[in-house]
């Protein structure tokens, strides 16, 4: 029987004015029908390369790459479309850029069906069907605009599935879903499969079959969690012991020790940072208004670290604009550092948030032009700082090695650990992080973990993430959970 | 639906869905290709408009007489071929679908009746065509009773056997329209009959009857000659550019079959002429287009830049389309679709807009708006300039969406950079190939169609090494700002990172400021050049010539000072205009010879490239070191009679003594032979108080009696020796000074008062006062070719009249001032004395040149119209620059210039506008990143200002540059003037300073609020927005 995937020695180069960066050495991988494969490594370790080559929207450097039989570095690229459309299901990481702005949800979904030729009928009504099951239904002639990153992020997976693919490719697909709504994704790619021959691989999935670690010298297939117990992040070092070979890690010391708790209590400040009282923020008036906040008290203390969870669309990241002085509240009051910012004015605020506050964004941001040092340098040149912790904090996220990579050449995940490393290297006194772990694999999601809280312990900062990933929610000293 | 149909629908049907539910994306794309069809559209239809005014006046000024149709038939009246009925209807059946109902007269001209001669026609309808002095008018003509009325000659009515003719009154001709060319003006009065009566018979009476019917069926001049003409009136909007063709053909066609009827018939059109005007408006038209083109390409740049502005979601998009697994060619047909009904619908709202404002426009102009369209901008060949519009807009949109890179020996190569290569290439060509006239520019094809599109050509390739150069500066920029503070570094930084829309939006600052400073530098070229025109025409405010139809010379009508007394200071000097010949010359010899007072030169408007010298040096060079007046002995101003006593051995001579009159002239008075001892003559009037120059010495016979063989080989000659005393005037002694005379032409002064002779018929023989001039050549200023001719020492012998002047080049000139061609100039003192020297009188000054006082030359110009200076020729440098200014064509380019520099300057802060407005939208992500670290609104608003700030000063400095270049080459190579035609003197680019100041000025002001505006309100709010943080 042909396998679904069949990968041999690939490699890809992807060649930029720093030099020329590997994305994938070596890679060899058989993936069969209906099998549910789960890519797993470090942020920038080629999870999505290997993704993009499969869906043929990249070509391999070098290596043989077959999808049911079709050898994909020989496809002509007049092919290319053909192979897309009766093959391959593709959910990219980046949900918002699979919708089109002024496309409805069901009009999203039924996109891939439309340009395949499918009768209008056929594609409104398996439009309405995967909406349905990604629980997204009566929002089906909503525009991207007026939906939640994670509604968005359904209905992308739910527009990658609907021409019914042989091989379905997600990037991250639940990277900013609560553990409901992933869920709900989760069933409807399984039910696909189960249903209709699928093979699917998955950047990151909690329900596969298998699991495969992508890592910078080759490729090992373990457990998750024998990784994750063996201490085992970007680097792993094999020897032969024997008939035995003896895996072990090869950065174990770049993973942060959590303090003890016992110290932690010892370090808190007893002072609040910030506190939400009767606060509410409502977008839109009349019939369209929509309540993101309803009247919200609460309090963050020094030296600890808050999760603020809650399904999508519950006002995670509403909360943290507020705290940050981005947004205003329609009601309530917000005290940051003694100082009610919803009484100052645009200029004032920002001069809070430079003085005291540290913001991870839900989207990376960052100057895509300059590299990750000079962003993390320019805004501690904005906060009047010196620059020279901006190597130290780039370290601390470990990303030495690609500090004066232009922040456009890097992954997403090594983005967003950009984008922290500039919030601590200021040591605000509150620090407002956006799923700062939503889009890092599990071994730097503890490293980041750990570091938020060391941060919070030695320095006294009120550390806020709005999160639903277990590896944070674990370490956070409290939780506020928003409905 | 098959499966493929649906396949190919649903693209389309995304675009439709994009457009509809974010057109505003596009709105920016779709103005710019409108304003472009606009402006085309307007170009088109306006250049009509004003070939067709131009067409129209040029009619109008068509002398009265030659501006008809008209149709002659001479022959006699008897006889069946020749009945005037049937003459009639043929000759309105080929007249009327000409020009429409014609006018009949026929005319006996010359007849005699009894001995007496006459002149009787008749006109159907005669009154509008007399004026009536006198009785009244004629009542319609029958063969017994015939009532006329006369408007010209004298003498008796004549009595006609078979025609009773009754005088009612008298009168002239109010129109020469139904009679045309049939009479003359002598036939009935003239300015010259006073003058010429002395020479030619009184004039026969002019007799006109009413309706030509009555008079035609006269049986008593049924054997008479006479002419019947049919006249039909040329009004100045009966024809029209777009009729001419269709007029000249159905005249050729009504000719052909009228000489085919009979030879008898001559059909007379104004074809030529109105040809001749229109090829004129034909040139300046097709340069009309030259700014449409160049602003439709300006315009078109702009939708560039406002899609570059939405590459970003066009590439967003196909890379989503491409996840959702569509080919190609549907991504193209996503791309294309969209585009092209942007264009489409952008070029046909602008070509429908600029037809309505070119509709007004011809309203206004009092031309026929409907036609006016229906032959430019809504002719097929119209709305296929559209159509190609929009589908150039298409490519260039599309490809400023798609282009991608290719390497090419290590250096990227876009698609942009080979079509610059290949303009570049086209420019080089129409360089080698010279410069285009009005013939050039009047053909289709050829140097004058590739000049028509040089200045866009110029400017694609100016923008695109712009785009080219902005890189690496930006690149350095950034490693100077490394160090400076944040809003600064940023702006450097982003700039030189991702200088790709930077580039674009200062490459399209390049092209529209540099268009506008062409438009604005070609615009004051031209108007500055008609200026020069005029002056050209006419160096001083008035430049006064005789009038060759009256035949008063200059002075004569008035004297000099008469001219200085119009107004308080006004100034006038006498010029000196003769004709001469330099037979060194290898092609044309003819030069003119023209004679300035030194002193007047620096006053004149000169331009400072029409000599290498300035006026004022020129003015030294040929000013006489000494004083140089005409030498002679004087005639008392009331001095009667002139004698010169004389003693003679020899043959006989005959005297004549030359005097210069006070006007210039010469007067000759024979004085006798000198056969008598004592010779003597009246002086005339106008010799009296003139200057005795010279006494001339003739032979009294042929001298030949005598002589063998009947004089066959042998000539005259008159030998002996003279004792000349002293001259005396009314018996009194003239101040005569033998010593300061000499002798020419066989004339040996042999001193003591006595002269040797050997006069023969060939040469003048004259004894006459030394002049100045004598031992010194001319100092003169020569056009090029002659200074080239000129011998050693720069000496050059100029025929003029009967004389040779020696002259010596002391500077050379590109032209002088009133002539066309080859030219000298000299002090008018120096040269009429020169002139004078060898033929007394030739130095008469024959025009005055007249400068006011500044605020007096309307007075001026009004007094030159009174006598005793209407006689006289004045062209009137004010004038001439009226004229020139009023011209349709040279209006419509100067305006369509003006709102060209206007349009390009508005645009030009338009794309500074989009381009903050595409910082802030594209970049809001980034920008609220920046917010979210604590960047204030101040900083994060100068941050994009000095990004906005350094790409308009890459702008403006580029924009200059490539505005100057253009500007030099268009003036160097269209040698056109505003009103189409070929400048004398060349034109010469330049720039009126205070306008481009403003408009620098005007620019930076308004852009720097515009920026400000923006920047501002986009930080007001009190938040950032929603979305901001997504950068959607």
């Amino acid at each position: 029987m042909t396998p679904a995937v069949e990968v041999r020695d690939l490699f890809r180069v992807h060649q930029t004015p720093e030099g020329d960066a590997a994305a994938l050495q070596g890679l060899s991988l058989v993936v069969r029908e209906q099998e549910v494969v789960s890519v797993l490594g470090p942020s920038g370790s080629g999870k999505s390369t290997l993704l993009r080559i499969l869906a043929g929207l990249d070509r391999p450097s070098a290596g043989s790459v077959r999808v049911f039989g079709t050898e994909l570095g020989k496809l002509p690229a007049a092919d290319v479309g053909r192979y897309r459309t009766s093959t391959v299901g593709y959910a990219d990481q980046h949900y918002a850029r699979a919708l089109s702005p002024e496309l409805t949800a069901r009009e999203l979904v039924a996109l891939e069906l439309g340009l395949a030729g499918a009768p209008r009928l056929v594609r409104t009504r398996r439009a309405d069907e995967l909406l349905e099951r990604v629980g997204l239904a009566n929002r089906r002639d909503a525009h991207p605009s007026e939906l939640s990153g994670g509604e968005q992020q359904r209905i992308a997976v739910a527009a990658s599935l609907a021409h019914r693919p042989r091989l379905f490719l997600a990037d991250e697909p639940t990277g900013e879903l609560d553990a409901a709504s992933a869920a709900l994704v989760y069933e409807t790619i399984v039910v696909r499969i189960r249903d209709g021959r699928v093979s699917e691989e998955s950047a990151r999935a909690d329900g596969g079959d298998e699991s495969i670690v992508v890592g910078r010298g080759g490729w090992l297939r373990l457990p998750e969690e024998l990784l994750r117990r063996s201490g085992i992040r970007e680097h792993a070092t094999a020897r032969l012991d024997g008939r035995e070979i003896r895996v072990s890690s090869a950065d174990a010391d770049l993973v942060p020790e959590t303090a003890p708790a016992e110290q932690h209590r010892q370090r808190v400040v007893d002072r609040t940072a910030a506190r939400l009282q009767g606060v509410t923020k409502v977008y839109g008036a009349g019939a369209s208004a929509r309540t993101a906040l309803d009247a919200v008290d609460a309090e963050f203390r020094a030296g600890t670290v808050t999760a603020v969870t809650g399904p999508s669309g519950s006002g995670k990241t509403t909360l943290l604009h507020l705290l940050a002085g981005l947004e205003l509240p329609t009601a309530g009051t917000i005290d940051v550092l003694g100082t009610n910012v919803g009484t100052l004015d645009r200029a004032r605020r920002a001069a809070v948030r430079r003085s005291h506050i540290g913001y991870v964004g839900q989207q990376p941001g960052l100057i895509s032009t300059m590299s990750a040092v000079e962003n993390v340098e320019l805004a501690l040149a904005l906060r009047r700082r010196a620059r020279d912790s901006a190597r130290e904090a780039l370290v601390a996220v470990g990303l030495e090695e690609r500090a004066d990579q232009r922040v456009s050449r890097l992954s997403t995940g090594e983005r967003g650990r950009v984008a922290i490393a500039r919030a601590v290297a200021a040591r605000p006194e509150l620090l407002l992080a956006d799923e700062p772990t939503s889009r890092l694999d599990q071994a730097n999601a503890l490293a980041v973990g750990a570091l938020l809280v060391n941060l919070a312990r030695e320095s006294g900062t009120a550390v806020v993430c709005a999160t639903h990933d277990p590896v944070l929610i674990e370490q956070a000293d409290e939780v506020l959970q928003l409905a | 639906m098959s499966t493929v149909l649906r396949r190919i629908a649903y693209p389309l049907r995304l675009s439709w869905l994009r457009l509809t539910r974010r057109g505003e994306r596009v709105l920016l794309v779709g103005l710019g290709i409108a304003c472009g069809a606009a402006l085309l559209a307007a170009v088109l239809a306006g250049s009509l408009i004003a070939r067709d005014r131009s067409l129209a006046r040029a009619t109008a000024r068509l002398p009265q007489t030659d501006r008809v149709v008209r149709l002659l038939w001479g022959g006699i009246g008897s006889g069946a071929p020749n009945d005037p009925a049937r003459i009639d209807a043929f000759a309105r059946s080929a007249v009327t679908p000409l020009a429409g109902r014609p006018v009949r007269a026929m005319l006996l001209r010359q007849s005699e009746s009894n001995g007496h001669l006459f002149d009787l026609g008749a006109i159907d309808g005669l009154a509008p065509f007399v004026r009536l002095t006198s009785g009244r008018l004629p009542r319609a003509c029958t063969p017994s009773h015939c009532e006329v009325i006369q408007i010209g000659g004298s003498g008796p009515i004549p009595p006609i056997d078979g025609l009773r003719l009754v005088r009612v009154g008298r009168g002239g001709l109010a129109s020469a329209v139904p009679l045309g060319n049939l009479i003359t003006r002598e036939t009935y009065r003239s300015v010259l009959s006073s003058s010429l009566r002395y020479h030619t018979a009184a004039t026969p009476p002019l007799l006109l009857a009413e309706g030509v019917r009555g008079l035609a069926r006269a049986a008593v001049f049924g054997p008479t000659y006479r002419s019947y003409v049919w006249t039909v009136p040329l009004g100045a909007h009966d024809v029209h550019p777009w009729t001419l063709d269709r007029f000249a053909e159905q005249v050729q066609r009504q000719r052909s079959r009228v000489e085919a009827q009979s030879l008898a018939y001559d059909l007379i059109a104004p074809v030529d002429e109105l040809r001749a005007a229109e090829g004129t408006g034909t040139v300046a038209g097709r340069r009309l287009l030259l700014i449409g083109g160049e602003s439709a390409a300006l315009l078109l740049a702009f939708a560039v830049l406002a899609a570059t502005g939405l590459r970003r979601d066009a590439e967003a998009e196909w890379r989503r389309l491409t996840w959702y697994g569509a080919r190609r060619w549907q991504l193209a047909l996503v791309s294309t679709a969209e585009v092209a009904v942007v264009a489409a619908a952008g070029a046909a709202v602008g070509w429908a807009v600029g037809a309505g404002v070119a509709a007004l426009a011809a309203g206004r102009a009092h031309t026929p708006a409907g036609a006016v369209l229906a032959h430019s901008a809504l002719s097929p060949r119209g709305i296929g300039f559209a159509a190609i519009l929009a589908a150039a807009a298409t490519v260039v949109v599309l490809l400023s969406l798609r282009a991608g890179a290719a390497r090419v020996g290590g250096v990227t190569v876009t698609p942009v950079d080979v079509a610059a290569a290949g303009a570049l290439v086209a420019i080089v060509i129409a360089l080698a190939r010279g410069a285009a006239d009005t013939n050039a520019l009047a053909q289709e094809r050829g140097t004058g169609g590739v000049l028509l599109v040089l200045p866009a050509l110029i400017a694609f390739v100016a923008a695109v090494i712009a785009a080219r150069l902005l890189g690496p500066a930006l690149a350095r920029l950034e490693r100077r700002a490394r160090g400076a503070p944040a809003p600064i570094r940023l702006a450097a930084l982003s700039l030189a990172r991702s200088p790709g829309r930077a580039a674009v939006a200062g490459a399209f600052l390049v092209v529209s400021l540099g268009l506008a400073l062409f438009a604005e530098a070609y615009r004051a070229t031209l108007v500055h050049g008609q200026q020069d025109q005029a002056s050209f025409v006419a160096p001083t405010d008035d430049v006064v010539r005789e009038n060759l139809t009256q035949l008063v010379p200059v002075l004569q009508a008035a004297p000099l000072g008469r001219f200085s007394a119009i107004a308080p200071g006004t100034r006038a000097f006498a010029v000196l205009r003769d004709s001469g010949n330099v037979r060194r010359l290898q092609a044309t010899r003819s030069v003119d010879v023209l004679g300035i007072p030194a002193d007047a030169l620096p006053s004149l408007r000169w331009r400072s490239d029409d000599a290498s010298r300035s006026p004022r040096t020129l003015a030294r060079l040929i000013r006489p070191s000494g004083e140089v007046v005409l030498r002679g002995v004087a005639i008392p101003a009331d001095g009667r009679t002139l004698t010169l006593p004389v003693r003679t051995r020899g043959d006989d001579l005959a005297v004549r003594a030359v005097i210069v009159t006070p006007l210039g002239t010469a007067s000759g008075i024979a004085l006798g032979t000198t056969g008598a001892r004592r010779l003597s003559a009246p002086i005339p009037r106008g010799a009296r108080g003139g200057r005795l120059v010279a006494l001339t010495f003739e032979l009294t016979g042929t001298g030949l009696h005598g002589v063998p063989n009947g004089g066959q080989n042998a000539a005259p000659i008159a030998e002996g020796r003279m004792r000349l005393g002293v001259p005396r005037v009314d018996g009194k002694p003239l101040p005569f000074d033998r010593r300061t005379w000499s002798g020419t032409g066989g004339i040996t002064d042999i001193g003591g008062g006595r002269l040797d002779y050997v006069v023969t018929g060939g040469t003048v023989a004259r004894f006459r006062a030394r002049q100045p001039t004598d031992e010194h050549p001319v100092p003169v200023v020569v056009t090029q070719a002659l200074a080239d001719a000129a011998g050693p020492g720069g000496i050059l012998p100029i025929e003029v009249g009967n004389g040779t002047i020696t002259a010596k080049v002391v500077a050379t000139a590109r032209r002088i001032p009133t002539v066309d061609g080859d030219a000298v100039l000299a002090d008018a003192g120096t040269l009429a004395t020169a002139l004078d020297a060898g033929a007394p009188g030739a130095g008469a000054r024959n025009e005055v040149w007249v400068e006011a006082a500044r605020g007096e030359q309307a007075r001026l110009d009004a007094a030159l119209r009174r006598p005793p200076f209407d006689i006289l020729e004045v062209t009137s440098r004010r004038a001439v620059l009226r004229d020139l200014e009023s011209e349709p064509l040279a209006r419509g380019t100067l305006t369509t210039l003006a709102a060209a520099a206007l349009v390009a300057l508005a645009l030009a802060l338009l794309g500074l506008l989009l381009g903050v407005v595409a910082d802030l939208r594209d970049e809001r992500g980034e920008l609220f990143d920046l917010e979210s670290q604590g960047a204030p609104p101040s900083t994060l608003r100068t941050h994009l200002r000095l990004r906005t700030a350094l790409v308009a000063s890459a702008g403006v400095l580029g924009g200059i540059v490539t505005g100057a270049v253009l500007a030099a080459l268009i003036v160097a190579l269209v040698t056109l003037t505003a009103g189409g035609g070929s400048p004398q003197p060349p034109l010469r680019l330049r720039l009126d300073w205070p306008v481009v100041a403003l408009g620098i000025g005007l620019y930076a002001l308004v852009g720097a609020a515009l920026v400000a505006i923006a920047t501002r309100r986009a930080f007001r709010a009190d938040v950032a927005g929603r979305f901001a943080e997504a950068g959607t």
